[in-house]
C-alpha cells in the first residue's frame, strides 16, 4: 500500500468539486432509491451516460455515491410506508414499518441511516486495504458453496415464519414455485408458461415487491380508511440520533452484520437481498428480546441496513480486482469503468493506483455524506406520512404502478403486480408472512442452478454438497437452523400455561 | 370454522397436485437432473407441509390467533372497490396512455376515500399526473404507457 498516493488521492477528493458531485449523487441516489420500483441498477444506468463527458474519476465516484445512496435510499419508503424502496430493503420493512406505526418513524430512519453509513464505511475500508487478499475469497465459491449459501439463507427465513412454521414453510415454497416459471437455468427450456411470451424471462423481482408489499398495503388501507380506522400515528421528529443505551444496543448488530455483508458481497452474484435477510436473521437469534422482532426491534433496523450496506463495499472488491462483478449494480459500474478506457482486474492495480486510490477515498466519503444527508432529509421525509391518506394513497398507487411498468415496460408487469397485491393481502389477513416469498424469488434461482450443477458434478449424489468445506459448514448450518427453530416451536407449544404449579403438586 | 380453515391448505396441496401434473412434460431421462426435477420437489414439500396442517387443524387446535381485525362487509367492498379501482387505472392506461388514465384516477380515488373537495382535487391530480410523467419522461428518459387510442 502506497501512503503518499492514498494521502495525495485524499486532497484530491476533497476538492469542492469533487466533493459537490458525490453530494448531489448521493442525494440523488437517496431519492431514487426511496421511490417504490426504482432499483439501484435503475439509479446507476442512469448516470453512467450523464457522466460519459466527465474525467474518469468524477464520473465513477459520481456513480459510487448513487449506488450508496439508493442502496440506503431504500429503506425510507419501507420505513415510512411499509414499501421496500429496492427489495433489499423488505428486510428492514419489517420492524422499521412497525416502529414508523408506534410514531417513531424518525428513529427508525436515524438508525437506519446510521447503520447503512458505518457499514459503508467499513466495507469501503475492507476495500481499501484487503481488496486482493479478500477476492480470493471469492475464487473460493463453485456450485456447492453457492448452494450451500442459498439453503443457509433459505434457513434463515425460517426465523421470519412468524406464530405458524408450517405457515411460513407454505410462503418460501410458493416463492421457490414462482421461480419455475421461464427459462430453466442449466437446460434451457421452457417451462409453466403456457403459451405467453412475456413469462418466458420469468417473473420480474421488482413487480412482485411492489405487489406484495405495494399493492397489498393500499389495499389494507383502503380498507382501513373507509372503516373509519385512522391509519396515521403522529411522528416524533425530534430525536433521530439513537439515545446512548440504543447506540450500545445495536453497536455489536451493526458490526456483525457490516462484516456479513461485505463477506456477501465479495461473493458475485448474491446481492444485497440476501445479506440483509441473513443479518436480520442473525441478529434475531441471538438476541435476548427476539419477541420484540417484528414489532418495532431496532435491531431489527439496524441489521438488515447493515447488512445490504456492507455489501457495497465487498461488491465492488471481486469487480475491481478479478473483473468480476460482485452484484447487479457493480456490472453497470463495471460497464461505466470500461466506457473511460481502464480494465479492471490485477493490472488495475499495477497500473493505474492514480485512479483505484481515489475511488477508495470517494467511496468512504460517498458512505460518510450517505449518513449526514439521510440524517438531514430524513426530517423531509418523515413529513410525507402527514400528508392526508386521501391524498397520499393514489399517489403511492401511481408510483407502485410506474415502478411494476419501468422494469421491462410492460404492462403485464402491472397485472403481475396486482396479483402479488391480491395474494399479499390474502397473506397478511391469513397470517402468512409475506417476506419470504421474496427472498425465496431471489434464491431459487441461484439455489436451483447450483444445487443442478452440483448433483451433475456429484453423478446424482446428495453427498455432493457435503463434499467440500464450506458448502458443507453452510449446509450443516442450515439443517441446524431449521432443527433449532423447529425444536423451539415444540417447547413453546408444550410450555405449561403461566400460573401452573410448577413442582406438580 | 375449521371447514373454513381447511380452505388454505387444500389450495395449496391443489396447487402442489398441478405443478406436479404440469412438471411430467419436462421429465428428461436423458439428463441427471431434468428441468422437472426442482419443481417437482417444491411441489412434493409444499403437499407434505399442508398435509401436516391439514392433520393440525383437525386433530389439535390450532392456538394461533390472528392479529388482524374481521373482515366485515364494508372491509370486502373496499377491498373490491380498490382492485376494481386499480383494474380499470390499468385498461386506461392501456387505452388512452398514462397521462390522461393518471388524472382520472388519481381524481376516482381520492373521491372514493371520502375527499369532497373537488378544485382541489383537481388541481392535486393534475399536479402529480404531470409531474411524474415529466420526471420519467426527461429526467429518468423511461418512456411510460402511450395508450392504443390516442
Amino acid at each position: 500500500m502506497d501512503f503518499d498516493l492514498l494521502a495525495q488521492s485524499f486532497v484530491l477528493i476533497m476538492q469542492p468539486m469533487n466533493l459537490i458531485i458525490i453530494m448531489l449523487s448521493v442525494t440523488m441516489g437517496i431519492i431514487i432509491g426511496a421511490l417504490p420500483g426504482l432499483t439501484v441498477v435503475m439509479a446507476c444506468a442512469l448516470l453512467v451516460p450523464l457522466t460519459y463527458g466527465f474525467p474518469a474519476i468524477q464520473s465513477f465516484i459520481s456513480l459510487l455515491g448513487i449506488y450508496c445512496g439508493a442502496v440506503y435510499g431504500g429503506s425510507v419508503s419501507a420505513i415510512l410506508l411499509g414499501i421496500p424502496g429496492t427489495p433489499a430493503a423488505a428486510a428492514t420493512m419489517i420492524d422499521g414499518f412497525a416502529l414508523c406505526k408506534k410514531g417513531q418513524a424518525g428513529k427508525a430512519l436515524g438508525i437506519a441511516c446510521i447503520a447503512s453509513s458505518v457499514a459503508g464505511i467499513f466495507s469501503a475500508l475492507v476495500m481499501t486495504f484487503l481488496s486482493p487478499q479478500v477476492a480470493k475469497i471469492s475464487l473460493l465459491f463453485g456450485p456447492v458453496e453457492y448452494f450451500g449459501i442459498a439453503f443457509f439463507a433459505l434457513s434463515i427465513l425460517v426465523l421470519l415464519a412468524g406464530k405458524s412454521l408450517l405457515k411460513g414453510f407454505t410462503a418460501i415454497l410458493v416463492g421457490l414455485l414462482c421461480t419455475t416459471i421461464g427459462i430453466e437455468p442449466l437446460t434451457g427450456g421452457i417451462r409453466f408458461t403456457f403459451g405467453n411470451e412475456t413469462l418466458t424471462s420469468g417473473l420480474d423481482l421488482i413487480p412482485v415487491a411492489v405487489g406484495l408489499f405495494g399493492f397489498s398495503q393500499v389495499f389494507d388501507d383502503v380498507m382501513a380508511i373507509r372503516s373509519g380506522r385512522s391509519v396515521k400515528k403522529v411522528q416524533t421528529l425530534q430525536n433521530l440520533l439513537p439515545k446512548w443505551r440504543e447506540l450500545r444496543r445495536i453497536a455489536p448488530v451493526i458490526g456483525k452484520s457490516s462484516l456479513i455483508g461485505t463477506f456477501i458481497g465479495v461473493i458475485p452474484g448474491i446481492g444485497p437481498e440476501t445479506a440483509s435477510f441473513i443479518g436480520y436473521g442473525e441478529a434475531k437469534r441471538s438476541s435476548k428480546n427476539r419477541d420484540q422482532f417484528g414489532h418495532g426491534a431496532i435491531e431489527g433496523v439496524a441489521a438488515p441496513e447493515a447488512g445490504n450496506n456492507g455489501v457495497t463495499g465487498g461488491a465492488m472488491i471481486p469487480m475491481l480486482t478479478l473483473g468480476v462483478p460482485g452484484d447487479a449494480p457493480t456490472a453497470i459500474l463495471l460497464g461505466g469503468l470500461m466506457l473511460h478506457g481502464l480494465t479492471v482486474g490485477p493490472m488495475l492495480f499495477r497500473d493505474s493506483l492514480n485512479f483505484v486510490y481515489p475511488i477508495f477515498i470517494g467511496f468512504i466519503i460517498a458512505n460518510i455524506f450517505m449518513g449526514v444527508i439521510g440524517l438531514s432529509l430524513a426530517r423531509v421525509f418523515a413529513r410525507v406520512i402527514s400528508i392526508r391518506q386521501e391524498l397520499l394513497l393514489p399517489v403511492i398507487c401511481v408510483f407502485c404502478f410506474v415502478g411494476a411498468y419501468a422494469t421491462r415496460l410492460s404492462l403485464f408487469d402491472v397485472g403481475v403486480a396486482m396479483g402479488f397485491g391480491l395474494l399479499g393481502f390474502y397473506f397478511n389477513r391469513n397470517d402468512y408472512p409475506v417476506s419470504p416469498i421474496l427472498v425465496a424469488i431471489i434464491l431459487g434461482p441461484m439455489l436451483e442452478m447450483n444445487m443442478a450443477n452440483a448433483l451433475n458434478v456429484g453423478n446424482g449424489s446428495f453427498m455432493v454438497f457435503l463434499s467440500t468445506p464450506v458448502g458443507a459448514i453452510f449446509v450443516i448450518l442450515a439443517w441446524l437452523n431449521i432443527g433449532l427453530a423447529l425444536y423451539n416451536r415444540y417447547r413453546k407449544q408444550n410450555r405449561p400455561p403461566a400460573g401452573a404449579d410448577s413442582t406438580g403438586g | 370454522m375449521k371447514t373454513a380453515k381447511l380452505i388454505d391448505p387444500l389450495c395449496f396441496i391443489a396447487l402442489g397436485g398441478l405443478t406436479l401434473y404440469f412438471a411430467q412434460a419436462h421429465q428428461d431421462e436423458n439428463v441427471i437432473v431434468s428441468p422437472a426435477f426442482f419443481p417437482r420437489m417444491v411441489a412434493i414439500l409444499m403437499i407434505i407441509m399442508n398435509l401436516l396442517r391439514i392433520i393440525t387443524i383437525i386433530f389439535k387446535q390450532e392456538k394461533v390467533e390472528s392479529n388482524q381485525p374481521p373482515l366485515t362487509r364494508t372491509g370486502y367492498k373496499s377491498v373490491l372497490i380498490a382492485l376494481a379501482s386499480l383494474v380499470g387505472y390499468f385498461g386506461l392506461n392501456y387505452l388512452i396512455g398514462f397521462l390522461l388514465s393518471t388524472i382520472i384516477f388519481v381524481f376516482g380515488l381520492m373521491y372514493l376515500l371520502g375527499n369532497r373537495r373537488f378544485l382541489q382535487s383537481a388541481v392535486f391530480c393534475l399536479a402529480v399526473a404531470f409531474s411524474i410523467s415529466a420526471i420519467f419522461k426527461y429526467v429518468l428518459v423511461l418512456p411510460l404507457p402511450q395508450g392504443v387510442l390516442f
